[in-house]
């Protein structure tokens, strides 16, 4: 690892350490121990040294105390009931007060100690990234942040280049170790078949080997079959296609190459079924292009057309993905749904190659949340979404659902989208975010820009912008969350106590609960808090604050609004 | 993976995105295509499209196309306004295909 990043990240540490100091704190706690001794016997007030609280009272109730201390030193001075409960009550204060500086203190070390421990998961993290491991988007920023504080720019580049190229390569060598343990690989024999022989076939057919690159004719010469080609060609010809080889011969030798006829013929089959399903005129010839661009759907799902080198890795190009299998699963839902395929190759054809899973899990979450099906069929690219109902969360929150319903590829946002804290910034500056054209609701361009830090906000500062706190509870119960895959089943939570009192004091519809102003997505909250129950990590306060607070973008003063109503429900005593 | 992107200018932190919310399939097709995605992406830089890092992670099927194909379906609007409405948003790169339906 690069020393340099060692020697800041250990700089900053050091740095935050300077500002944890454990000394006021164990001095307020000693006072507070000592306030409380006097409370429970006003006589201990006598060894009690009033200078190091003086200021915290007011010249009178100092006086006051000073007198009573003095009047209790006098063994023939009698202290009267009265004069006892005026120690008590002046205490009391004083304690409350002390109280309050320990818990800021104490808030400020625990930040501090965070912050450290932050950085310490930071060069964990980036030394594993020697080591397989990999950053995370959050880790890079941080990382970003710190660094821009110590070197210039261009270096900063330098470094996070480098940590992104090292964590790429783990992703990849990550999946491909995971893929492999899923599916059987199958392995395509090196046929090293004859140019001449393989120019005389593709010039049987009008094609010109000479127009090809290299790189090309060499998958066909090492993986080509010749049977296998004159077949494939043999359908291609039977349904007058011809392919430009000037513009698709990439794809044209990898589908000689790896596909095989039945594949071929069965997908023109399929696009002459939905041309004629379909009301449109379109040409046939125009949508096997379309297909085309996805030299991946003729390849079966099995994976690793090379060979492999060793047990756990594969270098880059020496495998193949097919999507086949995924293209005849999508084809088949959509299909039933009533879409029509030539759209959907049209508009947003990748959305076939997903794994059919993806697509079911992600409708269930838009059937849950209630999105009118003829909203998410019409916006393909919707299916895309890794996370759909953190996006819908945070739309919900920020009380633009309507935007989100007229214009549903949003939902593949991340909840920590710019767009979420540039509306925020729009609202407290009193500027509209969104506007009315052609019927549609539309957001403002300094809303969705990606560049010129639109209303000032950057990928780097939009946390400050709009002060967000990051409670404590917040990050610790996220170990549990990440590692839980969620069937949308929250059945659990809806029974649950705390949640149905949630639901008796602070739903505000089915969607959303109102804590005094600020608004939560309900079902982020049944989502979390069925998560933790089910990993018994529920039932207390905390672990209700995470489920409400989670990912939502608040300032302190509306953390503090939701602590209050989850502190009331918990303050009463309840059995559950 | 993508080396040709890194050799037309695209940096590390996007090629990573890419990879990251796209299927490997469709990533591999986009290799397959990497010359006609080179020009279309010195067509978009013509047009002084600014957000080309997004459309290549988020609208990546643009780049599966051919130059000519894109050259299509921009020629349907009038260039200078639907390149200022994808700079402000874009996802209005979605237009073209909406038209074409």
């Amino acid at each position: 690892m690069d020393e340099r990043i060692i020697e800041i990240l250990n700089a900053e540490k050091s740095k935050i350490k300077e500002h944890i100091n454990t000394a006021t704190i164990l001095d307020l706690e000693k006072k507070i121990s000592e306030l409380k001794e006097i409370l429970d016997n006003p006589n201990s007030l006598l060894n009690f040294n009033l200078e190091e609280i003086k200021k915290y009272l007011s010249e009178f109730e100092y006086a006051n105390l000073e007198y009573l201390k003095q009047a209790l030193g006098l063994e023939y001075f009698l202290i009267t009931h009265n004069e006892l409960e005026r120690i008590k009550s002046i205490i009391s204060n004083l304690l409350a007060k002390i109280k309050e500086d320990y818990q800021k203190e104490k808030n400020e070390i625990d930040k501090n100690t965070q912050k450290v421990q932050i950085i310490d998961n930071l060069l964990h993290n980036i030394q594993n990234v020697y080591n397989s491991g990999y950053l995370s988007s959050d880790d890079l920023k941080l990382l970003v942040n710190i660094l821009n504080q110590y070197m210039d720019i261009s270096e900063v580049n330098k470094i996070i280049g480098k940590l992104c190229i090292l964590s790429i390569n783990n992703v990849e060598k990550n999946n491909e170790v995971d893929e492999n343990l899923k599916e059987e690989i199958q392995v395509a024999p090196e046929t090293n078949i004859d140019i001449n022989k393989l120019s005389e076939i593709l010039m049987e057919y009008g094609y010109d080997i000479n127009i090809i690159a290299a790189k090309n004719i060499n998958i066909l010469r090492k993986y080509g079959v010749f049977d296998n080609i004159r077949n494939i060609l043999n359908i291609l010809k039977e349904n007058n296609i011809v392919i430009d080889l000037k513009e698709y011969q990439s794809q044209f030798c990898m589908i000689l190459a790896h596909s095989d006829s039945e594949i071929v013929s069965n997908i023109i089959n399929n696009i002459k079924e939905d041309i004629k399903n379909s009301k449109k005129d379109v040409l046939f010839q125009d949508i096997f292009i379309n297909y085309l661009e996805y030299p991946s759907f003729f390849i079966r799902n099995t994976r690793a057309y090379g060979r492999r080198k060793s047990k756990d890795s594969w270098n880059d190009n020496e495998f193949e993905v097919g999507a086949y299998k995924n293209y005849l699963e999508n084809r088949a839902f959509f299909t039933n749904l009533g879409l029509n395929m030539i759209s959907v190759i049209k508009k947003s054809g990748k959305i076939l190659l997903l794994p059919n899973k993806k697509i079911l899990d992600n409708k269930k979450v838009f059937d849950t949340y209630h999105i009118p099906s003829q909203i998410y069929l019409s916006t393909l690219s919707c299916f895309n979404a890794t996370n759909p109902a953190e996006a819908i969360d945070q739309f919900i929150e920020l009380n633009c659902f309507e935007y989100l319903l007229q214009n549903f590829s949003r939902v593949i946002f991340k909840s920590d989208n710019l767009v979420f804290y540039r509306i925020i910034i729009a609202n407290i500056r009193n500027i509209p975010a969104f506007m009315e054209s052609n019927g549609k609701l539309k957001a403002y361009g300094y809303i969705t820009s990606p560049y010129n830090n639109e209303l000032g906000v950057s990928a780097l500062n939009r946390s400050e912008m709009v002060q967000q706190y990051y409670p404590k509870e917040i990050q610790t119960f996220d170990s549990f969350i990440n590692e839980e895959e969620f069937d949308n089943n929250w059945m659990m939570a809806l029974n649950n106590y705390f949640i149905k009192k949630l639901d008796e004091n602070y739903i505000y519809d089915e969607f959303s609960y109102d804590f005094h102003g600020v608004i939560i997505s309900r079902y982020k909250v049944l989502r979390y808090y069925e998560m933790l129950i089910r990993k018994s990590q529920a039932g207390t306060k905390e672990a209700l604050l995470y489920a409400i607070c989670k990912n939502s973008i608040l300032n302190e003063d509306e953390y503090n609004k939701i602590k209050i109503c989850v502190e009331r429900l918990f303050n009463r005593g309840v059995n559950r | 993976m993508l080396e040709f992107l890194k050799n037309i200018g695209i940096n590390d932190r996007t090629i990573l995105k890419m990879i990251n919310e796209n299927s490997e399939a469709v990533i591999q097709d986009l290799e397959c295509n990497s010359d006609n995605a080179v020009d279309i992406i010195d067509y978009l830089k013509e047009l002084d499209i600014k957000v080309i890092d997004e459309l290549l992670v988020d609208r990546i099927d643009l780049f599966l196309k051919t130059k000519r194909e894109i050259m299509k379906l921009f020629s349907k609007f009038n260039i200078a306004d639907l390149v200022k409405e994808i700079n402000d948003d874009y996802f209005n790169i979605d237009y073209i295909f909406e038209e074409n339906d």
